[in-house]
């Protein structure tokens, strides 16, 4: 018994995610695993069974048989698929419901810009993490944007694309959010876990999109209520390298008037 | 045993493709005004009472094409021939007033997302009514020299007819889509 | 004439021909014969073998792709070299290839044969579609020559990527063109092959007694003709905005870019189903014909074909899930109930080989590839259908994964379809040995190529990169990858030697090698023009199976 919910509880290759909603991801993603499986096996061995069983053999001078029809066995093949999907559909409408639940209050609020090939991250006061990554070289992480984010909080992220289309995501979110022109997204992240996480624009949106890449630094809560108290408002960190650029905060938190002309 | 006209189905199964062509573009009209206010923008300003009499010259156009239709039924080469003449000056018509309403639009193509969907959807229109003039031309010239006036020449006619009955529908929604429900 | 002297000793009762006009004079031939031909059997060869030529071309670009990804922090190619690469395979794979490969190849071919007609409708206005799909091929090829190369955007080209200030060049302009031309000629096809089906049935070939495959085309026609104008609007705005400073996508000036997605899947998800219905149709008619047996279920089929039309034109935002801006429950309960119709048609499937007498040859083998394949390829489709899976899996290697099975399980399809009916239009057989030879390599090599990239999804790396970090963990699954294309690319060179060296040297096949069930095996092989001398009597969806098996008859009741 003890080995049957040792396998029951695979995660059919999924990897582990560190936010409170990624658990209802993966929950589904079982579910449709415990589905899945048994049916793709099902299928298959049918499949396999009719092949070796009724093959041809040389000198075999079987009639084959000549029927068409079977009602009952047809409209059980159909009904109990769509009971199946009614199931899935029922627990994916739940699932979707947390995921993407939106927090009146959430504790940071932090704007997160894409642009043709880098992120601009902009704080509440004005603080700005921007870079844009090495063409040269992708496997250095020098340059690097970096987003971060306290633990165990509510992190509320507005999305915004400076020019075309990008997408925000980060593998250990087990979350995807595009960023389109015109639309105004805004989703909730609750990370549970402090660490230093990679992501990556999700989505073609020209030359050097493979390096359009950023770090999300999770500290803990008291550990990013240091940091952020250090970063003065209306600053700049580019590749890490801080700048006060006083009484210039407009310039800096100006939303869609990045470089002029971006709006394609 | 009844079989159904190869010309007349392909050209129905044809208009089908059309229809949803203008779809997509009223599609496009639809979905850019849902999200626009003040709709038109400033700035893009119509003058519908021409546009009005273009129209219904088009819609009257469409009874001259039919009675054209039906005269070639009953045999007559020149009564088919005077009608669809009327019904060419009526299209004619309707070209020059857009022409002219185009020339006095105080906005362009490029000015706003408005200005494109305007030009593109009544230009595309535009185009298929100069498309319906020529064909009229193309069945007024096999219709004149052929000497035996029948049942040969009757599918070719009866297309036209078709075709020009759904470009002066298109015309309709389009006219009540942008003039109308502004 | 010797093929004449095999002919099968059916005899017919007597049905005239319903021919029409006979064009009198010598034919053309060389050449010419191949530019002026108006013979639906003729044009659907040119489609068959434009179609081959565009999936040896495309399939060399995704070996570029793959050799550029075996290592991390490659440079093989320039970043822009591999995006046009990965552009112009999709386009290339789904424009040019996998849809007119089956709906216009063998849609052309087969249709005429299997209600019995002489010929398509129009068949001038078939000779138009032709050139106009080869126009649409060369313009999408010719996108390489221009300055700024071809386009870079993707097959899906999201605005504002496409606009003119961030694809400038012709090369973009090219690959709109391109994609209008064999657009057009997709809906010449359509407007064609419907009409055939609708008026030139021979007599006695009810609707409810066509062969699955064409109740199959006829639905992807309609899918074409609701899909495709749709997506050429979307084309003629993308137009105005590069060329006359239109602001249909630009979200400054009012328009949005939101707009292209919504239009351009409205087309691009029925246009998967037209991609596989065809497959779907060629696979049950090899299938009936392997087992020698009636389709199961034939009207459920016809049912399952029609609701999975009507519901792919319901499911196109389930490709816009992480955009926030569509109705997540009501795509997601559309997409998941395609899964049903789609489902009957696998137990159709295995209920046609039950206690059938099933011969495995290659034909049969590439059914069972297609079947496999396409069963994986349909349940991650049920994973990703799911928002919130999709929110993690969109646009990562999963994704990729799952409609290369979808797909190339068609494609498998497809060249056992090509197999089966090699000997109608060759009077030869292509080789069994070379034939199981590519089919082990082409099978092999595609898992290899794509089983490991539904794993490189889940450990999160995105489709279209160019090139990646070696830290993340991807290095392994992706060598495996790239070993896998080399493997499928061989595979794919020996089925193209078979099929070219069979045409002079292959075993004489005679007019019905298979046993065939349905019209086509009636005429001789290759048919001549206008097709049938006679037609047996048409009693049910089997009419050469009929005559030639009065004692196995399909058993009335269930």
């Amino acid at each position: 018994m003890h080995q049957l919910t040792g396998l029951l509880a695979t995660n059919f290759g999924s990897p582990s995610g560190v936010t409170t909603q990624d658990h209802y991801t993966r929950e589904l993603w079982r579910l449709s695993g415990y589905f899945s499986v048994p049916i793709g096996l099902l299928v298959l061995g049918l499949i396999a069974y009719a092949v070796l069983r009724y093959r041809r053999r040389p000198g075999d001078d079987r009639k084959p048989a000549q029927f068409q029809y079977h009602i009952p066995l047809e409209a059980t093949y159909t009904i109990i698929p769509l009971v199946i999907v009614a199931v899935i559909f029922g627990f994916m409408y739940s699932a979707e419901n947390h995921v993407n639940k939106i927090a009146a209050k959430p504790a940071v609020a932090i704007t997160v810009d894409g642009f043709q090939w880098g992120w601009r991250f902009v704080y509440p006061n004005g603080h700005v993490q921007i870079g844009t990554a090495d063409y040269n070289n992708i496997n250095t992480n020098n340059d690097l944007p970096v987003l971060v984010m306290p633990s165990n909080e509510t992190v509320q992220l507005h999305v915004v694309s400076l020019d075309v289309v990008h997408t925000f995501y980060v593998k250990e979110f087990l979350f995807n959010r595009d960023l389109i022109p015109g639309i105004n997204n805004v989703f909730d992240i609750n990370v549970t876990k402090p660490g230093l996480y990679p992501g990556q624009c999700n989505n073609i949106c020209g030359e050097y999109h493979a390096y359009m890449r950023f770090l999300v630094d999770v500290m803990a809560p008291a550990q990013y209520k240091a940091w952020y108290a250090n970063q003065p408002a209306c600053s700049i960190t580019t590749a890490g390298v801080s700048a006060i650029q006083k009484g210039n905060c407009s310039v800096i938190n100006a939303g869609s008037n990045f470089s002029g002309n971006t709006q394609g | 045993m009844y079989r159904p006209k190869l010309l007349q189905v392909g050209v129905i199964v044809w208009l089908a493709s059309e229809l949803m062509f203008f779809s997509g573009l009223f599609a496009a009209y639809f979905s850019l005004r849902s999200a626009t206010r003040p709709w038109p923008p400033k700035g893009d300003i119509l003058d519908v009472p021409p546009v009005l009499v273009a129209t219904i010259l088009l819609v009257l156009s469409s009874f001259t094409m039919q009675y054209g239709v039906h005269r070639a039924i009953k045999g007559s080469k020149w009564g088919f021939i005077g009608w669809t003449a009327m019904t060419f000056v009526l299209g004619g018509l309707f070209e020059g007033m857009q022409i002219s309403d185009y020339l006095s639009r105080p906005f362009s193509i490029s000015k706003d997302a408005y200005g494109s969907a305007f030009y593109t959807l009544t230009g595309f229109h535009f185009l298929h009514v100069a498309g319906g003039l020529i064909a009229m031309i193309i069945v007024g010239v096999r219709v004149i020299r052929t000497p035996r006036f029948g049942h040969r020449t009757m599918p070719a006619i009866e297309m036209l007819s078709y075709y020009w009955h759904f470009v002066d529908v298109v015309w309709v929604a389009m006219f009540l889509a942008i003039f109308v429900l502004k | 004439m010797t093929l004449l002297e095999q002919r099968t000793s059916i005899t017919f009762e007597g049905h005239e021909p319903n021919l029409m006009e006979i064009v009198p004079g010598p034919r053309p031939h060389g050449i010419l014969k191949y530019v002026t031909s108006t013979d639906h059997k003729q044009i659907g060869l040119n489609y068959l073998i434009t179609a081959m030529i565009a999936f040896g071309v495309a399939g060399l670009m995704a070996l570029v792709m793959r050799t550029q990804l075996i290592v991390p922090n490659n440079h093989f190619v320039s970043e822009n070299v591999y995006n046009e690469m990965f552009t112009i395979h999709g386009t290339l794979m789904l424009f040019v290839f996998a849809g007119p490969f089956a709906f216009a190849g063998f849609g052309n071919y087969l249709v005429p044969l299997m209600i019995g007609a002489p010929d398509m409708a129009f068949p001038r206005f078939n000779n138009l579609s032709y050139w106009l799909y080869l126009g649409g091929f060369s313009l999408l090829m010719a996108g390489f020559l221009t300055n700024n190369g071809a386009a870079q955007f993707g097959w899906f080209g999201y605005a504002p990527l496409t606009e003119a200030i961030h694809s400038p060049g012709p090369g973009a302009d090219l690959w709109l063109a391109g994609i209008g031309l064999t657009g057009l000629s997709g809906i010449f096809t359509a407007v064609n092959i419907i009409t055939t089906v609708f008026t030139l049935r021979a007599p006695g070939m009810v609707m409810f007694r066509m062969p699955i495959f064409v109740w199959n085309i006829l639905v992807t026609m309609f899918l074409i003709l609701l899909a495709f104008p749709v997506l050429t609007s979307a084309f003629a705005m993308l137009w105005i905005d590069r060329h006359l400073n239109g602001d249909f996508f630009r979200a400054a000036h009012g328009g949005q870019p939101i707009l292209w997605q919504n239009l351009f899947w409205f087309f691009g998800h029925p246009e998967v189903y037209i991609l596989a219905l065809p497959y779907f149709g060629i696979v049950t008619e090899i299938l009936a014909t392997m087992s020698r047996k009636p389709v199961f279920g034939y009207k459920g089929m016809i049912a399952a074909t029609l609701s999975i039309g009507a519901l792919s034109m319901g499911v196109w935002a389930h490709h816009m899930y992480t955009t926030g801006a569509v109705l997540l429950p009501f795509f997601a309960a559309m997409s998941l109930l395609i899964a049903v119709p789609t489902g009957i048609k696998f137990f159709n499937w295995i209920g046609t080989m039950w206690r059938g007498t099933i011969v495995l040859n290659t034909a049969m083998l590439f059914c069972l590839g297609f079947l496999s394949m396409f069963l994986f390829g349909g349940i991650t489709g049920v994973i990703l259908a799911q928002p919130v899976l999709d929110f993690q899996l969109h646009n990562t290697y999963f994704v990729v994964a799952h409609f290369h099975y979808v797909l190339l399980g068609g494609i498998m399809g497809g060249l056992g379809g090509l197999y089966y009916w090699y000997p109608k239009m060759t009077g030869r057989k292509m080789s069994e040995k070379w034939g199981k030879l590519g089919f082990a390599l082409i099978f092999l090599g595609f898992n290899l190529t794509f089983f490991p990239q539904h794993d490189l999804g889940l450990r999160g790396m995105p489709r279209r990169i160019e090139t990646y970090n070696a830290g993340m963990g991807w290095n392994f699954l992706n060598e495996l990858s790239s070993i896998g294309a080399y493997i499928t690319g061989v595979g794919v060179l020996v089925t193209a030697w078979n099929f070219f060296s069979s045409w002079r040297k292959g075993e004489i096949a005679g007019d019905n090698p298979w046993d065939g069930q349905t019209l086509e095996w009636a005429c001789s092989s290759p048919p001549p023009d206008h097709n049938f001398e006679a037609l047996p009597p048409i009693r049910s969806e089997r009419p050469v199976w009929d005559a030639n098996h009065p004692d196995m008859l399909t058993e009335v009741g269930h």
